[in-house]
Order: structure tokens, then sequence, then C-alpha cells
């Protein structure tokens, strides 16, 4: 089964989405700088180069949408982990219609809709280590929504661990190997620190953002990460 | 926890779930049929026991003989663990419910009838610590044991998984099962009988089936290790949950598991407190309280509590913690306990093997790979209670003391064994006269009503002053060894002589408290050798399947009715043996009732045979007899009164008819007997001239 005889950390296959050109006037942001849309449009091509050239994973690209500034962030609509997509409802407004539903039914994932109009869940909130999913409760994500992804993927445990003045759970922190969590030097990250501290014993490696930072974007926000390895 | 019913033929009870959680769980386990295999004890002929068929069902059944007063819980889980022929016995425990229908674990290191109290004699046998990494378990058959532990948690929902999942792990229950999947014997529906998960849909099924497909080659083993493999990474593998508080008054669970507490919002783990982090832990009336050491940039330790439904809930948290921490932290329990935990109240200890000294023991086990057999019994499962569910198990009868003192009970109880006790091993193909174990026939059968009232035991100790005139105006029998010769010669044991095989009762109770003996098992195919303790009056039935239910439910009664108090008079004469008798053909079931009555006072010598007597009709083979022994010591003298019924036929006997035939005849005569031991067996192939 894939969800857990897998290998963490393997993937095959990678959903991402072009670079809207609204992004750089209308996507949403916590400070209010200038956004060099050019750049963007680089760090982007770059991105998917790795993923596809240096990691060589099959890269699903999507057409970006104008109407969606945010849509080149895919990570936020979906978690996948296993054979089992969890279509998640974005806890922005503006983010409800970046579906990706139709590009993980395509691949063979089991679809699961998250419909419950209570429940709000960024896929940038879920820290899944290999053994145990953690939700980070920020404004995007609530506890429903964490509730509703403990259902989808019945076999882990979910644990919830609150997030302030930042945006996503991974805006500060993610895998960085098995058992390992990469955790930021932010005040966020810190206090964020505490809960994982009693949660686990996980080393931990501090990483910067760039130009993306400037939307509130982080590496893990430009894709969902599939692994469609000997599914059954 | 989870129940296991060794011996499906001995299901008397369907026990309701222990609801330790929120959900509706239900704690039944697999089910596993404990039987031996005739052509393989014919063939050995030794002192080995017979090979044990684990059927994996939905509950495991088990029954258990009736237990001294003063036997340790350890006793019991130690039999059972023969039975099963596991050696790897710390994993497991046994458990009962309270009279607050709350599961317990039963103490070893104390005795069970001071644990059980009021509550009814059940017992299962169960996981008590999951193992973490079930693949370094030494033993095949231990991992199967696992294996049923957590189809049942699977099944019935304690343990949730995902529909993959639920698939994987049924594919694997399929291969052990069944081997490799079969395109023509295995068709959609052979897989209705399983149940995997709570909610099974068509779906699923055809799920498992592809997967099932997809295991062509391995073994019942790898399948199991291999199911192990998924299950234990599973969540909730290994976490026994309480329903709890926190201090804010929130519901939460608390879990318990090998790597410390957990704790449950809804279906969200919003904490968790590894054991090196716990510096103690305690409980105070209803609240249970957790000292964390402090974290890097803390100062000082914290307590969190928790709010119990009520004192003992929080005690038995307590107690999970502390068994769970010295299990898997520890290396051995002789560690000082005062630096980690500091108790209120209780002094109660772990006094199991840690995991490490079990491992370390394990890694010493010799011996070639036991044989088992593993069927699917769901049908038997349904077959005995009608549902898919989950069964329960271990009946043990027990009967009070009453009037006669505890060393005198004892003695009478020894005197008794030492006539009727057989090892079991000693199969015989010819009929064998062995002084310990022939059976007098007599005419009387004594049967109690269960449900006496007081008047009725007035009127039982009338019956029984009848039933006293009537023995001593019998003719007295000769000695043994001319019953013995009798016995050969007579007609009614001649029919029986076509039979090879002895089948063996062990009965009664020996006494010291700490030699208890258990019942021993026969050699046949499906059979269980149940021998009871009666301390006041009591009968043996070996019964067919639903027949033993029904006794088995009515010795419980007896038990509990407390009825047989009166103390009787009888003159004894010689002592007696009795004999056991082969029964014919391949499907016939012995049936015998044996009568066990206790009294007190009375003067002078040992037992005496009475009459016996058969009664022949055209397909069935009637046959009662009486044993009536008398002991003196210690000043007190004790009158027992047995009658045994052997029913004997043919193939096509209605054996349950034919024994509720003759319990009905026998309490038409002696309204006063109590049912308190059932004996179920079936003898098969028995061999030719016993003479």
């Amino acid at each position: 089964m894939a969800g857990l005889m897998s290998g963490f950390g393997c993937f095959t296959h990678a959903v991402v989405r072009a670079v809207p050109q609204s992004l750089a006037r209308d996507a949403l942001r916590s400070g209010g700088l200038e956004v060099d849309l050019l750049k963007v449009q680089e760090e982007y091509e770059e991105y998917v180069s790795v993923l596809k050239h240096r990691l060589g994973l099959e890269v699903l690209e999507l057409p970006a949408d104008e109407a969606l500034p945010d849509c080149v962030f895919v990570e936020d609509a979906a978690v996948v982990c296993g054979d089992t997509a969890l279509v998640s409802r974005p806890g922005a407004q503006s983010r409800r219609r970046e579906a990706v539903k139709a590009a993980l039914t395509e691949l063979g994932l089991n679809i699961v809709e998250m419909t419950d109009e209570s429940a709000t869940l960024d896929g940038g909130d879920v820290l899944f280590t290999g053994r145990e999913f953690f939700v980070g409760l920020s404004k995007r994500t609530n506890q429903r929504g964490a509730e509703i992804l403990a259902d989808a993927f019945k076999d882990y445990a979910v644990s919830t661990v609150p997030v302030q003045d930042a945006l996503h759970l991974k805006s500060f922190c993610s895998m960085a190997g098995p058992g390992l969590i990469a955790i930021g030097s932010s005040e966020a990250a810190q206090k964020a620190l505490k809960v994982f501290e009693k949660l686990k014993d996980h080393m931990l490696i501090p990483v910067t953002n760039q130009e993306k930072a400037k939307v509130d974007g982080g590496l893990t926000c430009c894709s969902v990460l599939i692994n469609m390895k000997k599914n059954i | 926890m989870r129940r296991w019913h060794v011996c499906s033929e001995m299901s008397a009870t369907v026990s309701g779930s222990p609801g330790r959680i929120s959900r509706s769980f239900t704690q039944s386990i697999p089910d596993m049929t404990l039987y031996g295999d005739v052509g393989t004890m014919r063939a050995l002929r030794t002192a080995q026991r017979p090979r044990m068929d684990i059927r994996s069902a939905a509950a495991l059944y088990f029954c258990v003989s009736v237990l001294m007063k003063r036997a340790k819980g350890q006793y019991l889980f130690f039999q059972v663990c023969d039975h099963l022929n596991l050696l790897e016995k710390d994993y497991f425990g046994l458990s009962f419910k309270d009279n607050t229908e709350q599961s317990c674990w039963l103490d070893p290191t104390k005795d069970i009838k001071r644990q059980i109290r009021n509550s009814q004699w059940q017992f299962v046998f169960s996981v008590k610590f999951y193992p973490p990494d079930p693949s370094q378990l030494t033993e095949d058959i231990t991992r199967y044991l696992l294996c049923l532990q957590l189809r049942q948690d699977i099944a019935s929902g304690r343990l949730p998984c995902s529909f993959v999942t639920h698939a994987l792990l049924g594919s694997y229950t399929l291969q052990a099962e069944l081997g490799d999947h079969d395109p023509e014997e295995h068709r959609l529906d052979y897989i209705s009988d399983f149940q995997f998960a709570p909610n099974q849909t068509k779906e699923l099924e055809e799920k498992v089936v592809e997967l099932h497909k997809s295991h062509r080659g391995m073994t019942p083993a790898q399948a199991d290790t291999q199911f192990l493999e998924n299950a234990k990474k599973l969540s909730m593998y290994g976490v026994d949950l309480h329903h709890a508080k926190d201090s804010e008054g929130v519901d939460i669970m608390l879990g318990v598991c090998a790597n410390g507490l957990l704790i449950y919002k809804d279906r969200l783990r919003i904490n968790r407190f590894a054991w090196p982090k716990i510096l103690k832990i305690s409980y105070k009336r209803s609240n249970f309280y957790i000292k964390i050491r402090p974290g890097e940039a803390e100062q000082f330790e914290s307590t969190v509590g928790f709010k119990l439904p009520n004192h003992r809930a929080a005690k038995r948290v307590w107690k999970v913690c502390v068994e769970h921490h010295t299990f898997f932290r520890l290396v051995s329990t002789e560690q000082p306990t005062k630096t980690k935990f500091l108790t209120l109240g209780s002094k109660f200890r772990y006094s199991g093997r840690t995991q490490a000294q079990t491992r370390q023991a394990s890694s010493l086990i010799d011996r070639p790979t036991p044989y088992f057999q593993r069927t699917s019994s769901k049908r038997i499962s349904r077959s005995l209670d009608g549902g898919i569910a989950l069964h329960l198990l271990c009946l043990c009868v027990t009967g009070t003391l009453g009037l006669v003192s505890n060393g005198s009970m004892s003695s009478a109880l020894l005197n008794e064994t030492s006539l009727y006790e057989i090892p079991v091993h000693r199969l015989s193909l010819k009929l064998r006269v062995q002084g310990e174990n022939i059976y007098v026939r007599h005419s009387n059968l004594m049967l109690e009503d269960l449900d006496k009232t007081q008047e009725d035991v007035l009127k039982h100790q009338a019956s029984i002053s009848e039933l006293k005139r009537s023995f001593m105006e019998a003719t007295p029998e000769p000695r043994p060894s001319q019953w013995d010769k009798r016995l050969t010669g007579s007609p009614a044991t001649s029919l029986r002589l076509q039979a090879h095989g002895v089948r063996v009762l062990v009965l009664g109770i020996r006494t010291p408290p700490q030699t208890l003996r258990m019942p021993l098992s026969l050699c046949s195919a499906e059979k269980l050798v149940y021998s009871g303790c009666s301390f006041k009056c009591g009968c043996v039935l070996s019964l067919s399947c639903s027949l033993a239910r029904y006794f088995f439910k009515r010795a419980l009664k007896c038990s509990e009715t407390k009825s047989c108090q009166a103390a009787h008079n009888f003159d004894m004469a010689s002592p007696t043996l009795t004999k056991t008798v082969g029964i014919n053909a391949e499907s016939r079931s012995c049936v015998a009732v044996r009568v066990l009555r206790l009294d007190g006072n009375g003067d002078g010598e040992p037992g005496v045979l009475m009459t016996a007597q058969t009664i022949t009709s055209e397909s069935l083979c009637t046959t009662t007899t009486t044993h009536i022994t008398k002991t003196l010591k210690g000043g007190l003298s004790e009158t027992r009164i047995e009658k045994r019924i052997v029913i004997t036929g043919d193939s096509d006997i209605d054996h349950d008819q034919a024994l509720a035939q003759a319990i009905k005849e026998a309490k038409e005569q002696h309204p006063d007997m109590s049912v308190t031991r059932v004996v179920v067996h079936k003898e098969t192939e028995l061999a030719e001239d016993e003479d």
C-alpha cells in the first residue's frame, strides 16, 4: 500500500501551475512590496526544471488562470498522501476556485473532497512526516479542516500545531528528510517549535525564502508532490 | 479488551463490548478453536499434547475449568497459554468485565476469586502489550495470535484505517488463511465470511480479492508478517484509549501506548507525552496527573491533570500507564521506582517481565516451530451465536465452599481427584481399565434446577435424604476388581468396546491451591475436556456443542445461586473405582453426565460404589452411574455423590436431544442436583476388540 509502504520522500510526479500575470498585482500578501513578474517567471521555470531534470519527476503543468492570481501556489489546493488526494477548501475566499481536482483524478488518485462549509484547509498548513501529519491551525486552516484531513487519512495520526504570525505552518518549516524537520528562526517558528519539541525529536535546519516570500510564498507552496510508484 | 475463545464447542455466552473508547468498539477477538487431531494422537501415542487447530474468525473461544478458591490469575493464564502452545506469553493477558461492565486485566499475582468478586467468570485472552516491532517476535505462533487480535481490532473499528489498508490487511489474512488465490475455488463469495472492516462494502471485498491474487506463493507465516508490518504503522496500533476530560472540562481521549501518553480531541491528536518526558504519574480521586519534564527554555516541571469518570477509571489509567511504561521502557522490574514514580495510595506495580526480558527469554526459545492449523471459523462463530460477532469465552464455574471448611474440602477433593485423575496423553487403543477412572453405573440421576428458592433448598435436602435411603437399600456392589470383570463382561459395555481410544476425563480440582489442575485436552476431532470443580454440588456434563452452551450458563447460575447449602449424612462403604468406557464409531458423541454432590458431616468411611443401571433402546444406550464418596478429615466429613450418565448411540443420534431427555428424567427424579461442570468430548474412530 503506497501510503505506508513507500519510502518517505520519494515522489514520482509533481503537479505545478503556471504563473498568472495577475500575480504581481493581485496575489494576496502580507507585506506591500513590489513584485517583479519577470523574476517570478524565471524562478518558476528554474523550479520546474529542477523537478523535471534534476529530480526526474514527471511534471504535470497546469495552465495559469488569470482570475486566480495565487494559483501558482498549488500546494494549498490539495493534500496528497499515498494514493489519496484530499481536495481542500482554501481559507482565503479568493482561492476557493483553485481546483486541481481534474488533474489529480487524471493521475488515478482517490479523490476526497472537502465539502464541509465550516472547514478550511490550506495545503501549506499540512506537514507530513512520513509517519504522521501535523496541521497548522492558522488564519487559513481551522480545526474542522484538520478533522476532515484526519478522516481522509485514517492510517495516520494527525496533530495540530498553532500557527501565529505566519501564513502557514510550512512558511517556516518543512521536512528535510526522514525524521528531520527544517524550521526557521523567526518568532513564529520558535513558537511552533515548542510544540514540535513536545511531539517529536527532530533536528532543525534554518532556511530562508526569496522573492516569493514577498507574496508569502515558500518553496513548498509551488508544487504538489505525488508518489505514483507501485501504486495499488 | 479482546476475547478469545478456545474450543468453539464450548461457547456459552456472548459478551457485549467492553466499550473502552467512545466509539462502539467491540473488544472481541478472533476465533480460535482448540482441538486435537485423532489421527495424529493415535500415531503419536506419546506424551504429546494434541495438535492445536487455531481458527481465525470472530472470536477465540476458551473454556477453562473451575478453579480452586485460592488460585491466582497467573495459574489460569499459564494454563491458557499452555493450551495455545504459546511461549512468548508476556505480551498477552486475561481480561474480564467487572460489575460495572468495564474491562479489567486479571492480575496474575492475586487470587482470581478476589478479583472477580461478583462478576461473571468469563475471561478473554487478549493482547496486552502490542509489540512495536512484531518481526522481532521469535515464534510464528505469537505473530499469528497477534494477527488474530488485530483482525478483531480492525473489524470492530477499534483500530481505524484507510480503505486501502483494510484491503491490504484483508488480503494478507486471506493469503494466510486460504493460501494462494484459486480462481476456481475462490469465487467472489468466498470471502463473505471474513470481516475486514467495520463496514464492509463490495468494493472493499473486490479490492481484497485483487490484492490476494498478488500474494501468490506467500506462506502463511510470511503473510502474517506482512500483515503486521503494515498494521504496526497505523497510528492507533497498540493505543489503549480511555475517556477523560482535560483540565478545562473538554472531552478528550487518553491513549496509552508503547511510546507514551497521547491526548486526542475528536479525531485529532492534540498532545503527546513520550515516556522520557514524563517524570511522574499519579492519580487522586478521579483525577489523573502527569508531571512533565521542563523543556529547554523552561525552568520548572509542569503538571497536567485529567478528569476521569470516577476513581476506578483514574486508577485504571494509572495502572495501564505503569504497566506500559515498565514493560516497554524498563530493562527489569527490579528498578528502583522511587525516582520515577510516586504513588498515591496504590502499591501496584507491573509484575510481569519487561519487553527486554521477554525478548531475551525468547531468544532462548529453541523448539521446532509449533504446528498449528488455521481455519476460518467464521462459520462456527456464527453458528454458535447466530451473528457475526465476537464471542467470548472462557467460562469458569465455581462453587462455594459452604458449610465445610477449606481444609476438609481440600482433602475431599484430593481424594476425589486421586480417584479420577488420568494423564491426558495416556491414549490407549484398548479399553483400559484404570483404577482411577471406572464409572459405575447407577440408576439414579440427580440434577438440580438451578433457580431454587429457599423452600426448594429444603425440598432438596429432603430428596437427598430420600436418595440416601434408596442408596442404603440398594445392594452394595462388590469390590473394584470384581467390578472390572463385571464391567468388561457386561453386554452394555461390550457395545462400547468396539471403540478404541480412551476418553479421559479429569475431574476435580486438587488441592493445594497452587497446584490447581486444569483441564486436559482429549484427543478427538472436536473436543474439549473441561473439568470443573464444585465444592458444594455439581454435575459434570459431557455434551455436544449447543448443549454445552446451555449447561455452561446453568453452571454459572449455580455458582451464583449458592443454593447447594445442605449437609447430609451418608453411610459409606468401601472405596470404589470408576472406569472409562470407549465409545463407538466415528461420529458418535459420548454424552456423559456426571453429577457430584458434596455434603458435610457424617461418620465414617470412604466411598462406596452403588448400583448401576443400563437402559438400552434401539439406537441409544444410556448408562448412569453413581458414585458416592465419604471422607473424613479434620473432624469434618463430606459426602459426595456423583452421577454419571453416558449416552451412546449411532452416528445419527441426536445427542442433544438424548441428553436433554436424560437430564429431564434425572431432574424429575431428583430435582435438587445442580450442574456445575460441563465436559464435551466426541469420540471418533475408536478401535475394535476392547476386551
